[in-house]
Parts: C-alpha cells; structure tokens; sequence
C-alpha cells in the first residue's frame, strides 16, 4: 500500500517537467488551493475524551478542559490540468493524530482520465465515499455544522483506499445522475495500532433533480486490526477456546456496510438525512445508525440543528472468567450506542471564512462508551455537554 | 411642459433600461439553455457545460448567482469548496470582463459565461436571459 501510494505521487512529480514541456499548456495548468479549520471544544465529561475521529489519542474532557486538536486542521491541495482528459489532484491535510502529533498526511492522490464526457476513471489514493459528504467531511467551509454526526460518521476506521476507481454520469431528462464504483486497499494507523483493508470495494448511486439528492451506497471490507490492547486478549482466548478466538479474529474480518441519504436544498433552508446499517463481523458487532440535520438561511447567518443516533445489537458472550469478560468489554468500547442533539449557528462574516458556535447535547447509551475515547475505569455513561467554537475558511 | 414631460420620461426610461438584464453566452454552435440547466452548471451539479465566471469583487457574479441560483456568495463558495476538494470538479475560470468572456466562450463550444446583455455582439450566442 505504502509502495502504491509513493509510486502514484512519483508518477505525477514524473508527468510535470513532461507536460510542462508538451506545449504552451500556459501557467493555467497547476492550481493550488487550501483550506482550514481553527477551533476550540469544551466537554463537561470529566472521565471520557470527546475526539473528532477514531484517529485522535485524546481530546477535550477527561485529558483537556479545551481541546484545541479535536476540529482543527490544514488542508493544502494542489490540482493539475495535464490535457483535456488526464488531470492529477494530491491533497495532504495536518491534524491531531493517531501518534499524538500534526503531521502532514497525504489525503489524496490520484490521477485523473476523462474517458468520454460521462465517464471517468481514477487510480492513486482516492477517499472512500462511504456516506454523501465523506469525501469533504474535513472541508469545514463547505458544511454547515462544526463537524459531521459522528454516530454515522465515525463508524469506519477505513477512510480512504489505495486502488481504483470509476464514475458513470448520465442525464435522464432534468436528473443527474452518479454511478460510481471503487476498490482499494488501505491502512489506518490508530493510536493504540493500525487498521487495514485489504480490499476494500463499494459502488453508489446518486440522483440529483434539481434541489433534491438521493443516494445510496454499499461498501465491504475485508478489516484486519491490530490493536494493542486486544491482540493479547485474542491470544489469550486461542489457548482456551480455539473456536471463539476463531470467531472473534481481528485477521481478515467482513464488514459491509449500507447506506442512504437525502438532501433538500432550495436555497434559503436545507434539510439532509442519511442512514447507515453496518453488518458486521467478530469484535465488530452490527449497527444502525442515522441523522437528520437541517436549516435555515437569515442573509450571512445559518442557525441549524441535528439529531443522531447510534445503536449497536451487542451479543454478549456467556460464561465466566476474565477472557470473557474481556472480550465483552472490548465488544462494548468497539461498538458505542450513543445520540445526540446539536443546535448551532454559522455565521459568513467575510468572504471565503465562517465562524460557528455549536452545542452539542449527548446522550452515551448503558455499558457503553459512545463515541468518547479514554474512558476511565470509573467512567458512568450519562449526558455530555459540548461546546465548540470554529473558524472554516478556504483559500 | 409637454416636452420638458417628455424629455423626463425618456430620462427615466434611458436609465431604467441601463440597468440591463444578465445573459447566458455560449459559442454559437451552442443549444439553449433552461434556467434550471444553468442552475444545475453554475453550481457544479451537471457537467453538461464548462462554466466561466468574472471576478470575485465584480458586481454582476453576485447578481447572476442570486437571480440564477438563489444563493448568495458565500453559499455559492460552500459549494464549490465541496467539489474542488474532494476532486469532483474545479471551480470555474475566473475572467476580468465581459470582453475576455466572450473571447473565451467563443473559442470553447462548452464554455458558457455571463454578462450584460448590452455587451452581446455577434461573435456570440445568447442561451438564455437571467432577469
């Protein structure tokens, strides 16, 4: 993965000084850009960090009454127009991370071809389209919450692919429509290991008309994770009851995923729901989850508000003993129940920047530990305020 | 009277008709457009043409964007944001003036652009009037 990834960034390094020299291409052909998010969160749960992703060893609450880490980030990209058809994106984006620091990660990289005016293929590091804005989950400015509900957006530890990809556009009538398809390989580093899919495929389907958009979507994942805390546990099990550990392997685990969204956006309000079933496989038990987000717009102020949920069909295992108790709390950290009720306000005050203040009311379900990371030992779960502040802009 | 009447009303006409409609150009090979079609093109939703805009700071995007789109400038730029950075699509070519537009739009049979319908000559098509 690691080699595919540094070759497709070599490829487009190689194609510059050849396309630079292909002809008066004029200095129309490289675009950068960038965007940003600065912002600040405060939870009242002293016992448990609330984080932005799976990816980020702590956050605001048990580890930091204000988390500067949790939204903030920086994204730079850079496009290239080699001809009409063949085109190149790399995008690299800094944020808290898995190893406690900042550092540049590349997002993106790809190489672009425009087959036919409808279809389009793409091959490098392509983010996996797992829900409607999962390919600009990161780009503050262009969402109008703070940052997406993570009952159905943190539900994947696979965020993007190292493969291929293929987009069908078509008109029928006044509708667009969207057929894309992709598969790829990826490795996530967590803070306490890695996650990684080997292969990772999907296709979704999207249908605009007018100011409504419908999507579906299926992923599958064959995951394997290493984890520190678990692989002994897992260990463990194999020398007691070699068919449970068989059960429960983090080695090549099949995890599919469906998904479905609407949006509804005139103009002056909005309103976007989306639903995600997760069939899951050993540690990783099945979920459903969904939210419904909506709002409206007062001239260069966009108060909104979103409810989501996350439900989680947790099967115990029966019997005694440490192993098994393990094995359920770690069945119960992996799949949090949680909802929550957000109300927030955007504000446009300057060109290409917003400011947004959101609360955020959650609700972390029984033996569980939501979407909070670093429980303490004598974490309760209950409601959880969150306050966040953020600045989005783009440049 | 009569004529200082008249004088006044033709006054008042001459500025009212200087305030001038909006225009959707193409290249004169180009089919007409619905406004819905360049809702759809100016907000990235359909790729069906090339979309070019004038500057930022020139009062005729904003204008054009309210009256074809119904959204304002920064709603216009969330949208964009969500395509550009996610490789769906890059934003549309920015041109100084109504001159490069047409200079443009004539030398692309997808590109289409907007501008004052008082600055159309024949070396371009006008799909579709945005009042």
């Amino acid at each position: 993965m690691h080699l595919r990834s540094t070759a497709v960034v070599l490829a487009i390094a190689a194609l510059c000084p050849v396309a630079a020299q292909a002809g008066d291409t004029g200095p129309s052909m490289f675009s950068f850009s960038g965007f940003g998010t600065l912002g600040a969160v405060h939870s009242d749960e002293k016992k448990a960090d609330y984080v932005g992703s799976v990816f980020q060893p702590n956050g605001a609450g048990r580890t930091r009454s204000v988390d500067y880490g949790v939204d903030s980030k920086l994204g730079a990209q850079v496009n290239a127009r080699f001809t009409d058809k063949l085109s190149g994106v790399v995008q690299v984006i800094a944020q808290h991370q898995y190893d406690n620091s900042s550092s540049p990660r590349v997002e993106w990289a790809n190489l672009k071809y425009q087959l036919t005016p409808e279809f389009s293929a793409r091959v490098g590091r392509i983010v996996m389209p797992t829900l409607m804005v999962s390919d600009s989950r990161m780009v503050g400015y262009a969402n109008h919450w703070v940052r997406p509900p993570q009952e159905v957006y943190t539900v994947a530890a696979i965020t993007s692919n190292d493969g291929v990809d293929a987009t069908y556009r078509s008109q029928i009538g006044s509708a667009n429509n969207t057929l894309n398809a992709f598969y790829g390989t990826s490795t996530a580093r967590l803070p306490s290991g890695s996650a990684e899919s080997d292969p990772s495929w999907g296709i979704n389907n999207t249908v605009q008309i007018g100011s409504l958009t419908l999507r579906a979507g299926i992923v599958h994942t064959k995951l394997t994770l290493d984890v520190a805390q678990m692989n002994p546990l897992i260990a463990g099990l194999a020398m007691v009851d070699p068919a449970l550990a068989q059960k429960y392997k983090l080695d090549g685990m099949s995890i599919g995923s469906t998904t479905l969204g609407a949006m509804y956006d005139p103009g002056d309000w909005f309103a976007m729901a989306e639903f995600a079933a997760l069939r899951g496989d050993g540690l990783m038990a099945d979920s459903r989850a969904w939210y419904a987000s909506g709002g409206y717009r007062f001239g260069a102020f966009t108060p909104y508000v979103t409810y989501a949920q996350v439900k989680a069909s947790i099967e115990e295992e029966p019997g005694a003993g440490m192993l098994i108790g393990g094995l359920n709390a770690a069945k119960h950290l992996m799949n949090g129940v949680q909802k929550s009720f957000s109300v927030g306000m955007r504000w446009d005050f300057m060109p290409s920047a917003a400011l947004k203040l959101q609360y955020d009311r959650l609700d972390i379900g029984t033996n569980s530990s939501g979407r909070l990371t670093n429980a303490a030992p004598d974490f309760q779960p209950g409601k959880v305020n969150v306050v966040s502040v953020a600045v989005d802009f783009v440049f | 009277m009569k004529r200082i009447t008249t004088v006044l009303l033709g006054a008042l006409l001459a500025a009212g008709t200087a305030h001038a409609d909006i225009v959707v150009i193409g290249h004169p090979s180009a089919a007409a457009l619905t406004r819905a079609q360049v809702s759809d093109i100016y907000l990235g939703k359909s790729q069906g043409a090339t979309p070019l805009d004038q500057a930022e700071s020139a009062p005729i995007r904003a204008e054009f964007y309210k009256k074809a789109t119904g959204r304002d400038p920064a709603q216009v730029k969330a949208t964009w944001s969500r395509l550009v950075f996610s490789g769906k699509a890059m934003a549309p070519k920015e041109l100084p003036d109504a001159a490069a537009v047409k200079k443009a739009v004539a030398a692309d049979p997808k590109a289409v652009g907007y501008i004052d319908s008082a600055a159309v000559d024949a070396s371009v098509k006008v799909l579709v009037t945005i009042d």
